[in-house]
């Protein structure tokens, strides 16, 4: 299990602090704005960054304090693949699944070459020559082939076709049934991805966390009221979470849907969504 | 530490015509008898090139995905030098070779001579690493060519006024000191040189990955 807690990152322009559970088992999304804070919490996670308070525990552990060689021991239990970030674009698949199958000690090279084949990986092209979508796809599976406890993924989806993108998340499906109390954390912006493969949702909004909830209690009891100016000002805002000025009026954000379906037949109640979250937590106000 | 030097062969590989151009160009300056140019060329481009994965690994962010993999930033320090080093020796080795090439066809060299060319390819092999490394992770791939002009300057100006300085009988009694040591006196201490040169750099370089964030 991964527990963050209090994780604080000073920079000149940003102040980051977080705190997060990734229990074993469980895959949980982080969502956001770009520059909310989510690639920098990977990097603490990763050890890229040093931090400057808060614990960041894995299996009890604090890995803000530990030696090189127990970090070294806990990145092999570690799949990672970020967004902006990949191997020398000069080398190709089959380079990198020598590197890898050199670096951890667990990998599984036949999985890694099965995957790759599934995906329609062209093998013998550089990196740099690939598409973005097989650049991509080359990330997860770097990722899932030597059998991490804990994945972190970065947009893994970024860049991906509708198909292509059914195939990668199909294969996060099939490592969490594979892996017995394997964990993945992931960022996207591709909402429905989340939507369909969370246990839960973190949203992250200028360096903090601003709303941790259920995938299945955010689908099914958030809402967004669509109101006019006149019904803004008459309703019961006691359950509003958020407002955001629309043209119409105002967008606002419950999680009870079902006190406003009952106690205001009229007003337009549209179902939560993760966009519709990510818009009114970020640019609405109190 | 050994994915880390797979990783950089691979990307060495993916150079390989360079370095048939470079061969070739080696081949014609020791047909043309100038043996020293054709040694110390191929040490130098040897050190060179495998310094040049360090831009590799941090091109396009490409560092932040490296440092999350499975290894040390000591390990990665270690690699570096070793593979540079390596790199240096192949070079040397193949400039030997060309030497050699030359010789056979029709440009003798005496010995002595080439020992000289392997003390100055040593010490080209010690002055690339040992400058390069520490400042291609302190500064990165672009600033830190502008770093290694400033420090060679640097280091030259300060030769020119430290010799201004001194009475010229001072500089006139080590220039006669150095003209005095033998080849093997001059080779151990150019050796001894480059350990301790080398030595200061890792611990530059190490210093300035421990502090480096992604």
């Amino acid at each position: 299990m991964l527990e963050i807690q209090g994780l604080q990152k000073h920079y000149k322009n940003f102040d980051l602090e977080v705190s997060l559970e990734v229990p074993d088992g469980t895959i949980i999304g982080l969502v956001g704005q770009n520059g909310a804070g989510k690639s920098t919490t990977f990097k603490a996670i990763l050890g890229l960054i040093r931090t400057d308070g808060g614990q960041i525990l894995a299996d009890g552990v604090d890995i803000t304090k530990e030696s090189a060689k127990e970090a070294l021991n806990r990145k092999q239990n570690i799949g990672v693949a970020l967004s902006d970030s990949n191997f020398s674009g000069y080398i190709t698949a089959r380079d990198v699944c020598k590197i890898l199958r050199s670096l951890y000690v667990t990998f599984d090279e036949a999985k890694f070459m099965e995957d790759c084949k599934r995906l329609e990986l062209p093998m013998d092209t550089n990196i740099k020559e690939l598409s973005n979508g097989n650049r991509a796809k080359l990330k997860v599976i770097s990722a899932l082939c030597h059998g991490a406890k804990f994945i972190i993924l970065d947009e893994p989806t970024a860049g991906l076709d509708v198909v292509a993108r059914d195939t990668v998340l199909q294969l996060l499906r099939d490592y969490m049934e594979q892996q017995e109390n394997c964990s993945i954390l992931i960022s996207s912006h591709i909402s429905s991805d989340l939507e369909g493969l969370c246990d839960s949702l973190y949203m992250i909004h200028q360096g903090r966390i601003v709303l941790h909830e259920d995938t299945d209690v955010l689908l099914s009891e958030y809402a967004v009221l669509k109101l006019s100016e006149d019904e803004y000002a008459d309703v019961d805002k006691s359950h509003i979470i958020k407002s955001k000025k629309e043209s119409f009026g105002y967008a606002c954000l419950t999680k009870e849907k079902q006190f406003y379906s009952e106690n205001y037949p009229d007003v337009v109640i549209e179902k939560g969504n993760i966009d519709d979250l990510i818009m009114i937590m970020a640019l609405g106000g109190q | 530490m050994k994915g880390l030097f797979i990783k950089d062969l691979l990307i060495l590989k993916s150079r390989k015509q360079l370095y048939i151009v470079v061969l070739a160009l080696a081949v014609m300056y020791a047909v043309m008898g100038m043996h020293a140019f054709a040694m110390e060329f191929m040490a130098l481009l040897g050190a060179s090139s495998v310094i040049s994965t360090l831009s590799y690994d941090f091109m396009d962010n490409g560092g932040t995905f490296l440092f999350a993999l499975p290894f040390t930033r000591r390990q990665y320090i270690a690699e570096k030098y070793l593979i540079s080093y390596g790199g240096g020796l192949v070079g040397m080795l193949l400039g030997s070779l060309v030497v050699l090439a030359g010789i056979a066809m029709g440009q003798p060299i005496a010995v002595d001579e080439i020992f000289t060319y392997i003390v100055v390819g040593v010490m080209i092999t010690a002055f690339m690493v040992s400058f390069m490394i520490p400042l291609e992770i302190k500064f990165g791939a672009e600033q830190s060519r502008t770093a290694m002009f400033a420090v060679m300057a640097a280091v030259m100006i300060a030769a020119v006024i430290i010799a201004r300085i001194l009475p010229e009988s001072v500089v006139a009694r080590v220039a006669v000191y150095l003209q005095s040591l033998t080849d093997l006196q001059m080779g151990l201490g150019i050796g001894l040189f480059a350990v301790v040169f080398t030595t200061i750099s890792v611990l530059l370089s190490l210093h300035f990955i421990q502090k480096k964030e992604f």
